[in-house]
């Protein structure tokens, strides 16, 4: 276990906080449980190695989320046949109790990833559209462009 | 429930706490390569800063340089950016750029947006910038002198040969851009056209969007002018074999022509849009052996040549096709070549059929 974790100058308490959030959040962008896990895992402890500067940030949240985006796109670059739909194991799961938001999610990974993305980042997240388009490098016209084209197929896919 | 209701719920449930403990795993190897990786992104997300810095500092080529860093490794929007500069910058690598860019999901400018500028400033729309440089009629006709010049290298030399030029010419005018001199927009519109033009026979349809769409754009109520500008974006697609685009492009060009009243102008675009319905175009042998336009005389050339071949007549062919290359000797057109390539595969095809059939004679 990482040291960051021992002694408390907020890193347990932020990955308390993050770690249901950020697999929550993954899951909203693949129901690739493998991935998802181990990219947490991995967005995590870097966090925890780095604490000393990343606890300092304005928004660590962000910066996790950054890091495990590019990660999970990476991994899926590389393990594009081995896709693996299992059951979701995520402890204490409040958007798999309801099949309304079940569907929703579901929805959302049916989006193109772009428009995924920004979907859970300001929809999910509550990111700003400069928030957003930090944490994604890209301007903030591409930001709204991909908001209101993946709204638009949202509505479409859960008429 | 509605979307945004949905949404809300699913908001609030992300951030609902978790009270099971789950430990992180970890060795030293994993931990290395997870910063070397962090830092490669901090690195490659410091050249995209440092491009949008350099582009707003109005330093374009140190931009693409640190954009081509950033869309090399996939960094955010990277691609676009990178596409949308060198296509302004007149640079041909623009087109992979927008093809990368696509490829990852972002929509660019030219491809999905162009028909739809076209059609705003048909209806206008959109309204062209207004600048208060004030320049000369001398001035003026001096500018419309240059881009006939050029023009008339673009017909003999090709695009490849002259598309630096033009932009040069089209650098120079763009602080004028949005004047209140009609003729003096009138001119930088028609500049903009041959940039998009010669972009287009320079093998660079992505750059050519972009100058064809800064043209609508400047040439407002010119209807003249939007007639041709139409026309030759119309021309653009029509060569790369998308009708349907190319037909509405012709179409709009019409009402424009309808609207300047000429007469030639309504014939030009009736007979691309016959065109772009499938029929084959009309060539005029006579008005071609009077012409200079090399690029034009290669062209129809190669048509009749293919047409020859098409029945079989290979001698003939031959003799059209052999005066094509005299023709084109110091042409330097994409679009030429295109068709050149196209007779070559014709002329090949045929020889193995004829080939075949020697074989099946035998």
């Amino acid at each position: 276990m990482p040291e960051a974790l021992e002694d408390d100058d907020g890193f347990a308490d932020f990955f308390r906080r993050t770690r249901p959030l950020l697999t929550r959040t993954l899951t909203a962008l693949t129901d690739d449980t493998r991935i998802v896990e181990d990219v947490v895992q991995e967005s995590l402890l870097i966090a925890g190695h780095r604490w000393a500067e990343v606890g300092g940030y304005d928004k660590p949240e962000a910066w996790v989320i950054k890091v495990a985006l590019r990660r999970m796109r990476r991994w899926q670059a590389g393990h594009r046949e081995t896709t693996l739909k299992a059951v979701h194991d995520v402890p204490h799961d409040p958007i798999a109790q309801r099949d309304d938001l079940d569907e929703l999610l579901a929805a959302i990974r049916g989006l193109s990833p772009r428009r995924a993305e920004v979907i859970v980042l300001h929809h999910l997240l509550g990111y700003s559209i400069a928030e957003v388009a930090e944490v994604l490098c890209v301007t903030e016209n591409t930001v709204r462009t991909h908001l209101s084209l993946g709204r638009a197929d949202l509505k479409a896919r859960l008429r | 429930m509605n979307l945004d209701d949905l949404l809300h719920d699913a908001a609030v449930a992300i951030r609902e706490p978790d009270t099971t403990f789950v430990p992180l795993r970890t060795n030293a190897e994993t931990l290395r390569k997870l910063d070397d990786d962090v830092e490669l992104m901090g690195a490659l997300e410091r050249a995209y800063r440092a491009a949008e810095q350099a582009e707003r500092l109005g330093r374009p080529i140190d931009a693409a340089t640190y954009f081509r860093v950033a869309a090399d490794q996939n960094i955010g929007d990277a691609a676009v950016r990178l596409a949308t500069l060198l296509s302004e910058l007149g640079e041909a690598e623009a087109d992979e750029w927008f093809a990368v860019a696509e490829q990852e999901g972002f929509t660019t400018f030219p491809r999905e947006r162009f028909l739809q500028h076209a059609a705003a400033v048909t209806v206008g729309i959109t309204k062209p910038l207004r600048n208060r440089a004030h320049v000369s009629p001398a001035e003026v006709s001096r500018i419309e002198a240059a881009t006939r010049a050029l023009r008339t290298l673009d017909r003999q030399y090709g695009g490849i040969a002259c598309h630096a030029a033009v932009l040069d010419h089209v650098r120079a005018l763009d602080p004028f851009r949005g004047t209140r001199n009609d003729r003096l927009n009138a001119a930088i519109a028609d500049a903009y056209d041959l940039a998009g033009w010669t972009a287009f026979d320079a093998g660079q349809p992505a750059a050519a969007h972009t100058y064809f769409a800064t043209a609508m754009s400047l040439a407002g109520e010119n209807t003249a002018l939007m007639a041709d500008i139409m026309s030759h974006a119309g021309r653009m697609y029509l060569h790369h074999d998308e009708r349907d685009t190319a037909l509405q492009l012709f179409q709009l060009g019409q009402l424009h022509a309808r609207n300047s009243g000429s007469a030639a102008a309504i014939a030009k675009l009736t007979a691309l849009e016959k065109q772009a319905r499938g029929c084959p175009p009309e060539i005029d042998l006579t008005a071609l052996r009077q012409q200079k336009r090399v690029r034009g005389q290669t062209i129809v050339l190669t048509a009749l040549a293919r047409n020859r071949l098409a029945d079989g007549d290979s001698r003939a062919a031959a003799e059209l096709a052999e005066r094509a290359l005299d023709v084109s000797a110091r042409l330097r057109s994409q679009r030429a070549n295109d068709h050149l390539r196209a007779l070559g595969e014709e002329a090949e095809e045929l020889a193995d059929r004829i080939a075949a059939r020697l074989a099946c004679a035998t």
